[in-house]
């Protein structure tokens, strides 16, 4: 980075931190700290969810999964209005009436207080160790570009976040979360259309999209339903509704945005909105990664998009191997340069025959390339066996390596402001359920505002320093996207299943959903231990569905025995 | 254990404001469109370069 890229990324920064400081102060209730009044519009909610949900991880590891794996994991978010819409009608509506501060306060009401503590637990547990991946992700790129320690790294953006939010509280995480949304996307918007402007003379547009379909990057719909397979429009309806239902509907970093709404028609509309715009909005992420595949195709990549395990392996034994594989992937690039801008030139002549056969010879080369590659990553593995894979590099590399002084600054702002967005959020929810549905529930039930605000701040302190200690245990999980789902997917489900049975089966009492939930838990738990251990091949996402579905399962298998209080608070 | 204090007990609920379409079902089938829209663009897109 050169001077002019600090200026803006220093000034940026300054500029969120100080206004989330200045934009949340004088909150002298829980209801300001944690509700901001219950003052907010549609608007502001709605970009309050956007940027609480996309992550650093998005923009960092979504443009690389395109790279690698195409456009598919679009099909993730298709379950995510259809959500939006059930909250609509159920959650939003009673949340609001109840005039609740968390979510899992409502179970209390409709169950009973251990079934209310299970919940909240469940979701200390996994937005904990969600938070630690959202403050890890920035960190690994600010390490790999300025050369810092990547354990200082967490530390310095873990402090970051933690000033502000702890200072500021909902009120400041709101209103930072619009400006830094706009600031991200700007920048996304920028870097799309840098790449375009850089591919070469006579590439356009749907050239561009034409090559990377022919390398399998225009995947984006599946209709093959396949248990196994991740991402097909099936997991994302089904499985990704249950998902998203959880997370919106449950988890309280969310529910917390939209309670902040003036009216249950602005918080409808928050959640709403975000429905309308996310499945477009990561489609065009995942394209940005697309249009830098080609990008790579009209410029030599890297045989490893890691530099720091490039130069690890330089000075090892198996430095020569390594080096031989480069000079082979130097020559294959050439070669596939050449079949690249043959299938342009038999696009824009109208030939289909001569197109099919520059079609099939770009694939024949893109193959050796991958070939050489795949050997490499395996020289890569034999010097670090720890090794992760390199997809969350990709948009990094690019980004330092190709956009002009001034916008670098202005996207490693954007990424971490995308960190800061979705930690302050997880950090102001881990601290309200921690002093709502724990401290003041059960240990100190009668103090003064003043002194919940002051337990709001500590508790946004105590999880900003547990989340850096959790982000130094993910080190080389996966893509980091990846591995937040699933972190999310082992708990969720079980979520969703304690607050569906407390929508809408009116019949369980809170002796057997507490019975059902714990069942669920540790069958969800067992279920990725086994696939782990690679007894079985189960797609994360149907962790939601196990989960939820048993909750229910078992609550009504066990009910008869149990007995219990039938809806002690109807539902809306 | 200890009790929990209500929260807001005498505030006054907001009024409610009508949604944009004049109904809920109106918005609700705007956003359900929309996901319906979205997954044919993107079906029409990789049938045509995939």
């Amino acid at each position: 980075m050169r001077w002019l890229d600090w200026i803006v990324l220093v000034v940026a920064v300054v500029f969120i931190v100080v206004y989330g400081v200045w934009k949340g102060r004088g909150s002298k209730d829980l209801k300001g700290y944690l509700l901001s009044d219950r003052n907010m519009g549609w608007a502001t909610i709605a970009l309050s969810i956007m940027a609480t949900q996309a992550s650093a991880i998005t923009f960092l590891s979504t443009p690389g999964q395109a790279y690698a794996d195409g456009m598919r994991f679009v099909q993730f978010y298709f379950g995510l209005p259809i959500a939006a819409v059930i909250l609509s009608i159920t959650a939003v509506p009673l949340y609001h009436r109840l005039r609740v501060y968390t979510a899992y306060e409502y179970l209390e009401g409709r169950f009973d207080v251990k079934t209310r503590s299970l919940a909240a637990l469940l979701f200390l547990v996994q937005r904990g160790l969600a938070a630690g991946l959202t403050i890890f992700a920035p960190a690994l790129v600010l390490s790999v570009i300025l050369g810092w320690d990547l354990t200082a790294t967490n530390v310095a953006v873990g402090v970051l976040v933690i000033v502000y939010t702890a200072a500021g509280g909902t009120r400041a995480v709101s209103w930072t979360q619009g400006y830094q949304m706009v600031i991200i996307m700007g920048g996304m918007f920028l870097a799309f259309l840098i790449i375009l402007w850089r591919l070469p003379e006579g590439v356009g547009l749907i050239d561009a999209t034409r090559v990377a379909g022919t390398l399998g990057r225009m995947n984006a719909i599946d209709f093959r339903f396949d248990l196994d397979n991740r991402y097909n429009i099936w997991s994302g309806i089904i499985a990704g509704c249950f998902l998203q239902l959880s997370y919106f509907g449950t988890d309280q970093s969310q529910v917390a945005r939209y309670l902040t709404g003036r009216s249950v028609t602005q918080s409808r509309m928050g959640l709403l909105v975000n429905g309308l715009v996310k499945v477009p909005m990561q489609f065009f992420i995942l394209f940005v990664g697309a249009m830098v595949f080609v990008f790579y195709q009209f410029t030599a990549p890297p045989i490893f998009f890691n530099p720091v395990e490039v130069d690890g392996v330089r000075l090892s034994a198996h430095a020569e191997r390594f080096a031989a594989l480069e000079d082979d992937y130097r020559s294959a690039f050439g070669e596939r340069l050449a079949q690249v801008e043959e299938l342009v030139a038999a696009s824009s002549g109208g030939n289909p025959a001569r197109q099919a056969a520059a079609e099939a010879e770009l694939r024949q080369a893109d193959a050796r390339m991958a070939a050489i590659r795949e050997d490499a990553v395996a020289v890569l593995r034999a010097n670090n066996p720890g090794m992760a894979s390199d997809t969350n590099y990709v948009f990094l590399s690019f980004v330092v390596g190709y956009l002009p002084v001034g916008v670098v600054g202005l996207l490693i702002a954007a990424i971490l402001f995308a960190s800061m967005s979705s930690t302050a959020s997880e950090l102001n929810a881990l601290a309200s359920t921690s002093v709502v549905d724990l401290y003041r529930r059960l240990f100190r039930g009668r103090a003064s505002e003043a002194h919940y605000v002051v337990a709001s701040k500590a508790a946004t302190v105590v999880w900003g320093l547990v989340a850096i200690g959790f982000a130094e245990l993910f080190r080389g999980h996966q893509t980091l996207v990846e591995a937040v789902n699933i972190v999310g997917s082992l708990f969720y489900g079980t979520i969703l299943g304690i607050f569906l049975a407390a929508f809408y089966a009116r019949r369980l009492g809170g002796a057997a959903v507490f019975v059902g939930a714990v069942t669920a838990e540790l069958v969800v738990l067992a279920f990725h231990l086994l696939t782990v251990l690679g007894y079985f091949d189960l797609a994360y996402l149907w962790y939601n569905v196990i989960g939820c579905t048993l909750v229910l399962a078992v609550a009504f298998l066990v009910q008869p025995f149990l007995g219990g209080a039938p809806a002690r608070r109807p539902p809306a | 254990m200890s009790a929990e204090p209500h929260d807001d007990p005498v505030e006054p609920e907001a009024p409610e404001e009508p949604p944009p379409l004049g109904t809920w079902p109106r918005v609700y089938a705007v956003v359900l469109g929309n996901l319906a829209f979205w997954i044919l663009v993107f079906y029409l897109f990789t049938r045509a370069f995939q």
